[in-house]
Formats: C-alpha cells, sequence, structure tokens
C-alpha cells in the first residue's frame, strides 16, 4: 500500500511540475513556437539524409526508407518524452559542478526526481532557454513522429 | 613631403605588426589553455570513432549489397577517408555560437569592448586556438581510424599541400557564420535554433555524411553552390580527389564567402554594439 501511495504521489508531484513548466514555457510565446519550428526542420533535415540515400539505394538488407523513418519516429518520441519531461537529467554534471543540487537536496522530495523534472536554477546568461527546451522537444518530437508514422502507415495501406 | 609619407608607412607596418603579435600571443594562450584540459578533448574523440564506424560499415554494406566497386569516383577507400576528413572537420568546431550569447546576456560582452583590441579578431584567435587542438587531434584518431579500416589513404601531394589552406578558410567562413549567429542574441530570446539549423544543414548539403555526388538533382547542383559545400565537401573532396580545376573553384568560392560574409558580420556587430551602453564605477 505504501508503495502504491508512494507512486501516486510521485505522478502528480510529475504532473504538477510539468504544468507548471509549460506554462513557463509559454511565456515567452514567439519563441517557444521558433524553437518548435526549428526543431521540426532539425529533425526533417535528418530524414532528409535518409530520404536521398533510399532514392539511390531502395533496399539495404530489406531496409527501406519507411523502416527508418519509423525507427526514426519512435526514437524521436522517446527522446521527446525524455527530455520533456526529465530535461535536467543530462545537465546534472554541470548543476553539480555549479552547486545547483544544494536546493534541492534540502527538499522532501526524492532529490534526483525533484532535480531532473524541475526547471533548471538559471545562470546569468542562460536566460530561460532551457525551461521551454524541455517541451519544445517534447511537442515537436512526438508531433514529428507521430505524423511521420501516420504518413507510411497510410502508404503502405 | 617623402619623409612624411614614408614615416606614415612605417607607422601602418608597425601597427599591423604589433596588431599581430598581440592577436597571435591570444591564440597561443587559447592553444595552451586547450591543451591543458587535453583529456576533456581526447574523450570528445570518441564520438568521431564511432560516427566513422557507423558510416564505414554503411558504405561497406551498400557498395556490397548493390554489387558497385566506385559511386560517382569515389570508391570504398576514398568514401571512407573522404568521410574520415570531413567528420575531422565538423567535430572540431567550438562551441562559438554559445559562448558569444553568453556573452551578450551576461553583459561580459562590456568587459571585453573596454580591451585594446577588437572583439571580433579577440574572438577569432581564440576560436583558432582551440580549433587548432581540435583539428589536431581528431586528424590524428581518424587517420588512425581510417587506416585500420581501409588501408592507406589515396592522398597525392598536391591535396595534402592544398589542405591546410582550403581548411583555414572554411574555419574563416565558420567562424564568420555562427560568430553572426551568435550576435542575434541582442534581438533574440534564444540563438540556439539558428546554430542546430545551420549546423544541420551543413551536416546535410555540408557533404559530412555523405559526399555530394550522392544527392540527387537538382538537390546535388543547389548544394554546391550553397556555402556549406566550401565549408566541408570542398575541403575533404580536394584532400582525397585532388584536382585543380575544382580546386581553384573551390578557393574562388570560399574566398568570395568570406568577403560577403565578413562585411554581413561588421554590419552585424556595429548595429549590436550601439545598443551596448556601458556605465563606469
Amino acid at each position: 500500500m505504501f508503495v502504491l501511495t508512494s507512486f501516486v504521489r510521485a505522478l502528480r508531484f510529475i504532473a504538477a511540475y510539468a504544468m507548471a513548466n509549460i506554462q513557463s514555457a509559454m511565456e515567452y510565446r514567439i519563441s517557444f513556437w521558433v524553437k518548435v519550428f526549428t526543431m521540426v526542420a532539425n529533425d526533417s533535415l535528418w530524414l532528409f539524409f535518409w530520404w536521398t540515400y533510399f532514392q539511390q539505394f531502395p533496399v539495404v538488407h530489406g531496409w527501406q526508407n519507411t523502416d527508418v523513418v519509423i525507427i526514426w519516429a519512435v526514437s524521436a518520441c522517446g527522446f521527446g518524452i525524455s527530455v520533456g519531461f526529465f530535461g535536467n537529467a543530462s545537465k546534472l554534471a554541470t548543476m553539480i559542478m555549479n552547486g545547483g543540487l544544494d536546493a534541492y537536496l534540502g527538499m522532501p522530495r526524492n532529490v534526483l526526481l525533484h532535480a531532473c523534472i524541475s526547471p533548471p536554477i538559471q545562470q546569468p546568461g542562460a536566460i530561460s532557454s532551457s525551461r521551454w527546451e524541455h517541451f519544445c522537444c517534447f511537442c515537436t518530437q512526438t508531433r514529428c513522429s507521430s505524423a511521420s508514422f501516420s504518413y507510411y502507415r497510410w502508404r503502405e495501406d | 613631403m617623402n619623409t612624411i609619407v614614408a614615416d606614415h608607412r612605417q607607422s601602418i607596418r608597425q601597427r599591423v605588426s604589433l596588431s599581430l603579435r598581440k592577436y597571435t600571443a591570444v591564440l597561443r594562450v587559447s592553444v595552451a589553455n586547450n591543451l591543458a584540459y587535453i583529456i576533456e578533448v581526447v574523450f570528445r574523440t570518441l564520438f568521431l570513432v564511432v560516427f566513422i564506424y557507423v558510416f564505414e560499415q554503411l558504405w561497406k554494406t551498400t557498395f556490397a549489397v548493390r554489387g558497385i566497386t566506385a559511386l560517382d569516383g569515389f570508391d570504398i577507400n576514398t568514401m571512407i577517408w573522404y568521410l574520415a576528413a570531413t567528420e575531422t572537420l565538423a567535430l572540431s568546431l567550438p562551441q562559438l555560437t554559445r559562448l558569444v550569447d553568453e556573452e551578450v546576456r551576461s553583459g561580459q560582452l562590456a568587459y571585453l569592448l573596454g580591451r585594446p583590441c577588437s572583439y571580433v579578431l579577440y574572438h577569432f584567435a581564440q576560436y583558432l586556438g582551440e580549433r587548432l587542438v581540435r583539428l589536431v587531434l581528431n586528424s590524428a584518431v581518424a587517420f588512425t581510424i581510417a587506416l585500420i579500416f581501409v588501408g592507406p589513404p589515396p592522398f597525392t601531394w598536391m591535396g595534402l599541400l592544398a589542405w591546410p589552406l582550403v581548411v583555414f578558410l572554411a574555419a574563416s567562413i565558420e567562424y564568420v557564420v555562427y560568430f553572426s549567429i551568435g550576435l542575434l542574441a541582442f534581438w533574440t530570446e534564444e540563438t540556439t535554433p539558428f546554430f542546430l539549423i545551420v549546423n544541420r544543414l551543413a551536416l546535410v548539403l555540408g557533404g559530412v555524411l555523405a559526399p555530394l555526388e550522392v544527392l540527387p538533382q537538382p538537390i546535388r547542383g543547389i548544394a554546391l553552390l550553397l556555402p556549406f559545400s566550401a565549408i566541408l565537401y570542398g575541403p575533404a573532396r580536394t584532400l582525397v580527389h585532388f584536382q585543380l580545376l575544382p580546386f581553384c573553384w573551390l578557393l574562388l568560392q570560399q574566398v568570395i564567402t568570406i568577403a560577403i560574409g565578413s562585411l554581413l558580420l561588421f554590419a552585424l556587430y556595429r548595429m549590436a554594439t550601439r545598443q551596448v551602453n556601458i556605465n563606469g564605477g
């Protein structure tokens, strides 16, 4: 029972932070959409490379353009979710080095979980960039991947 | 009259010489700084090993499956050495945009503007120092890996002699582009998206992942005209496939790109510095 309660509490904690992060991300609306657009372009450029490759070599060991797009869709979606919810995970080393972890040590929550889901403590130079980075990545990757996945399923059908 | 002209010329020469010594000193310090953290730089080259290995497997499989020995003049040996050359260049790029972006946002720019040197040239010297260390280390690693995978390189003496020059010009183009993006921090909330777009365009249309010959027409023609090809494809092709006419064309393209890019950079820099207010105290 205790495990279940802790799990539900952790989920509610993550949901609360996710909501706060979305609101924070939407504070700079134009920048948010610029970032979403550029992330779409960024992912599309990788897919463009594979498209050009498969234009020259349509089948390589049974692999086609469709397969690569689906792999990209699934991995981009996974990456989007992980970065969207736990965006600080990749910045832990910098946080520890700059003493950023101290703020979480005194709080009554799991330190690692809290440090990973919260918006990072801002450096003077890094104004709000990493705050909305999480959600731009998440929105873009999931939208991109679901769109490409549906497109290729439609083509296969 | 002749004495005045001679004095004036000597004064210009002295100023140029002093200026060169100043920026050479910055470059030396930058090299020393990067050598101090050499283990970090060495760890970064591990990514290069993975990159070359993955693309070596991809192209070897492609050649084997299609039953071809050459693709638009690139056999498997030339292809792997080409990829090693482009990836050496692409992965030696320092985080210039982020540095300039942070200096603008944190206000550290104001301290640097007060120094008796040009902000743009100071960063150029620093960038060259960092790039030199990374380039030398990446070249050594890429050379070893490619040698193990596909044997001796197909380089000619002409290609080897021309390579440092085209690499220097390519690095200068990249400096102009990424420094300009960093300066956009004066007007935009975030410069990372612009950096990402330009960087990915350079990877795909610059020929890092595959030579431009692999791209279908008319994309290939467009990619050859864009400055990205002068940064990565051109220098790598000069090294593995040296031909005098394309080399001269590449030099011309690089010089024109640098000239136009520098003009835009200085215009942007002038507009940006007009917005800076420095208060003493």
